[in-house]
């Protein structure tokens, strides 16, 4: 039996999902966490007789007439795959937006069971629901759930009802709204709409009691007056973004990096200790150096992004993210951009592939393929740990460096967007209208699960993908082109100085022409994770968490004195890995979703831009103030600099001639 | 080259046919995500 989940955003459709399947999708306090179905099975303790139960959760919906790919999914799934039975999630909180839906979806002749979700919230508002009313009005079950709860939650006897009108293979009988089926025209459907509205006001009117009259301010409206003010809400997500990387970064994350590097500490020993002085040093090195020392460097960061999504999927669970996307909204909109923009790049910074995929539920063609081009400048998870390394090492208190880092993201989203805008000449604008969720209290467990399962990936990637690099890395340092061991002072006569050192002639104006710093940056664009191992290689660096201070990355001075390269410098490098193009996969999602090779290959051409033109001006500003001189290369930087500008400035005015012919064109033909 | 060289060569040999092999079948299986990390945010299960 194919049961088909629907309903509209946040009504908790996924959660639903997690609760009758046992599996863990992830959920968030937000419209437009699902934008693809999702299979799974009715889990063992709800279905005790083993039926063939097959659930499939949907993507949000508000009707059947698609406005975003991701509502398309749902009417083509409803329409064509014939499930059969639907269970219509409805937000008890909000029945009257959420009977729209209800009734376009009774009119399928599928059989429909509602689930009252949240009902948990019904008695805390101090309402009522006349569930047997809303049961005859609308000719189906109605099953109170609370999907949140890991008891009593009404899973059961939703299932039992399912079963029970699966099997009965009864049609479903539409409730009875005049006019509705013969709509063809779009005349039609909009009074057809009108009617729908009518009939849902009435029953609501019927079987709901509210103790809040909606036009008082709640208590939540109150708190949003502050939260999403146009300009408290600025320095409140400053606020709360400096907090949440001072409790990973400074605070909680340390101690725990503490232990966990202790471990990697004790196996790296451990092992050398086993080897002893009779192995060949280039073997040793391989194991020691390559795979433990390249592999535990990274993985030393661990403790801290799990701290750190830890706090994010808090905020993400109790509703304040979806605020973020109304503060920043009005900027985006200057820039030819929405919140809807927003919501991928808050995606994208636990990972920049989910965050470009999720741009498709922006309709518009060139803000969709915009976003999916600046959403990756968000400083992802992957991206973390240089963050982390290098506050750590060239600056005393690293979290202002994390939080600045996240600012500078979003500030150069929107520079981006403006200049893109200019490219395409495209000026459409487009309004965002966002349903905010209700505030909750975020839930620890579901916290812990999104991050335990990021934990698991970013150790898979440490074991896979970044072992492989660290130890070709590791190979092409420690031998020469005629395959001879490089001598132990002579570390630039080996293959990958070689490779690298023409690459680090280009980053001499930013301050870091250094092979060592050219290979790190190349092979972070396999997996950006890889800057820290490859950097931890090359430098011979076993781990750069100290565990006798307990601070982030222990005695930095000597680790920046190993690195060679001023403070300044360092932050150079940090803007250069944050904003040149993501990892290949990345890319890859951004190919998906931006459908057009010339966009990708603009974008990827972009995003260099930015990331040497942004160091380079992060560089040669820093050693000015800092020096009271400019930074070496600071001609070469300059011109090059200056080309990548008129490279940008020529297609803005390409962009803003073709804008002002088809004006013109379309003024002629007016 | 002693007996303990051909056991480390041995180990990390292992470790990065084990790794290698991880990679390619998950290639082969269409997951063209490398592990991210950010699977419980990813919309695209197929990818995983």
């Amino acid at each position: 039996m194919k049961i088909a989940l629907a309903g509209n955003p946040n009504s908790g459709k996924t959660t639903l999902f997690n609760a009758i399947t046992g599996k863990i999708e992830h959920v968030g306090n937000w419209s437009g966490v699902t934008v693809e179905k999702k299979e799974g099975d009715v889990k063992q303790s709800l279905n005790p007789r083993n039926e063939d139960l097959v659930v499939v959760d949907l993507p949000g919906a508000y009707s059947m007439s698609p406005y975003t790919s991701e509502e398309s999914i749902t009417r083509d799934f409803v329409q064509n795959e014939n499930p059969d039975v639907i269970i219509n999630i409805v937000d008890s909180t909000n029945l009257s937006r959420s009977l729209f839906f209800t009734t376009q979806l009774l009119e399928l002749g599928i059989p429909v069971i509602i689930a009252l979700n949240k009902s948990d919230l019904i008695d805390k508002k101090g309402n009522t629901i006349d569930v047997p009313a809303l049961s005859d009005a609308l000719k189906c079950p109605v099953i109170l759930t609370s999907a949140t709860k890991s008891s009593d939650n009404g899973m059961p006897k939703l299932i039992d009802a399912v079963i029970t009108l699966g099997k009965s293979n009864k049609k479903q009988i539409p409730p009875n709204i005049s006019g509705v089926k013969k709509a063809s025209t779009k005349e039609d459907f909009e009074k057809a709409d009108k009617k729908r509205y009518a009939f849902v006001n009435n029953v609501v009117t019927e079987v709901e009691r509210r103790k809040v009259s909606s036009e008082k301010q709640t208590l939540q409206d109150q708190v949003d007056r502050i939260i999403a003010h146009k300009w408290l809400g600025i320095p409140i997500f400053a606020a709360i973004i400096w907090l949440v990387f001072s409790i990973s970064q400074s605070w909680v994350g340390p101690l725990l990096a503490d232990t966990f590097v202790g471990w990697i500490d004790m196996l790296y020993e451990g092992i050398a200790s086993l080897l002893g002085e009779d192995v060949n040093p280039v073997v040793a090195a391989l194991l020691l150096d390559g795979i433990i020392g390249g592999v535990g460097a990274v993985v030393g960061f661990l403790p801290l992004i799990m701290v750190l999504f830890f706090c994010l999927a808090l905020l993400e669970d109790s509703g304040y993210m979806a605020r973020v996307a109304i503060v920043l909204d009005r900027f985006f909109k200057k820039v030819g951009l929405s919140g809807r923009s927003i919501i991928p790049m808050i995606i994208g910074t636990g990972c920049g592939i989910p965050g470009v995929m999720a741009t498709r539920t922006i309709k518009n063609e060139r803000q969709r393929r915009t976003t999916a081009m600046l959403t990756p400048f968000m400083p992802c998870g992957a991206k973390l740990p240089i963050i982390a390394l290098f506050a750590g090492v060239f600056f005393g208190d690293n979290s202002w460096v994390g939080t600045s880092m996240y600012f500078l993201g979003i500030a150069v989203i929107i520079i981006s967007a403006l200049i893109i805008r200019k490219i395409t000449g495209d000026y459409s604008k487009s309004y965002f209208i966002m349903e905010l969720p209700e505030y909750r209290l975020p839930s620890l467990k579901r916290a812990a699960i999104s991050v335990l399962m990021r934990a698991k990936a970013f150790i898979i990637k440490a074991g896979t993908i970044i072992l492989v690099c660290n130890a070709v890395v590791q190979i092409l340092q420690s031998f020469n082109w005629q395959l001879q061991v490089v001598a132990e002072n002579a570390p630039e006569t080996s293959i990958l100085a070689s490779i690298a050192s023409p690459l680090a002639v280009l980053f001499i104006p930013l301050g870091f022409g250094l092979w060592q710093f050219a290979a790190a940056a190349v092979t972070g664009f396999i997996a950006k994770e890889n800057v820290v191992g490859t950097l931890a290689v090359c430098f011979s660096i076993t781990n750069f968490i100290d565990v006798e201070e307990l601070a982030l990355v222990g005695g930095s001075t000597e680790v920046s004195t190993i690195f060679g390269i001023s403070a300044v410098a360092g932050l150079a490098y940090l803007v250069f890995n944050l904003f040149t193009p993501p990892c290949f996969a990345a890319i890859g999602a951004m190919n998906s979703e931006m459908e057009s090779r010339k966009w990708l290959l603009g974008a990827v051409g972009f995003q260099l831009g930015m990331g040497y033109t942004l160091a380079f001006f992060v560089y040669q500003i820093g050693t000015l103030i800092t020096t009271g001189t400019v930074g070496s290369g600071f001609i070469g930087g300059l011109i090059a600099v200056a080309l990548i500008a008129a490279c940008v400035g020529y297609l803005m005015r390409k962009g803003s001639k073709g804008n002002e012919i088809s004006a013109g064109m379309r003024s002629v033909k007016v | 080259m002693s007996m303990v060289d051909f056991i480390v060569i041995g180990v990390v040999a292992g470790l990065l046919a084990l790794a290698i092999y991880k990679i390619v079948r998950d290639k082969k299986r269409g997951v063209k995500c490398s592990g991210c990390g950010g699977c419980s945010g990813c919309p695209d299960k197929n990818l995983q």
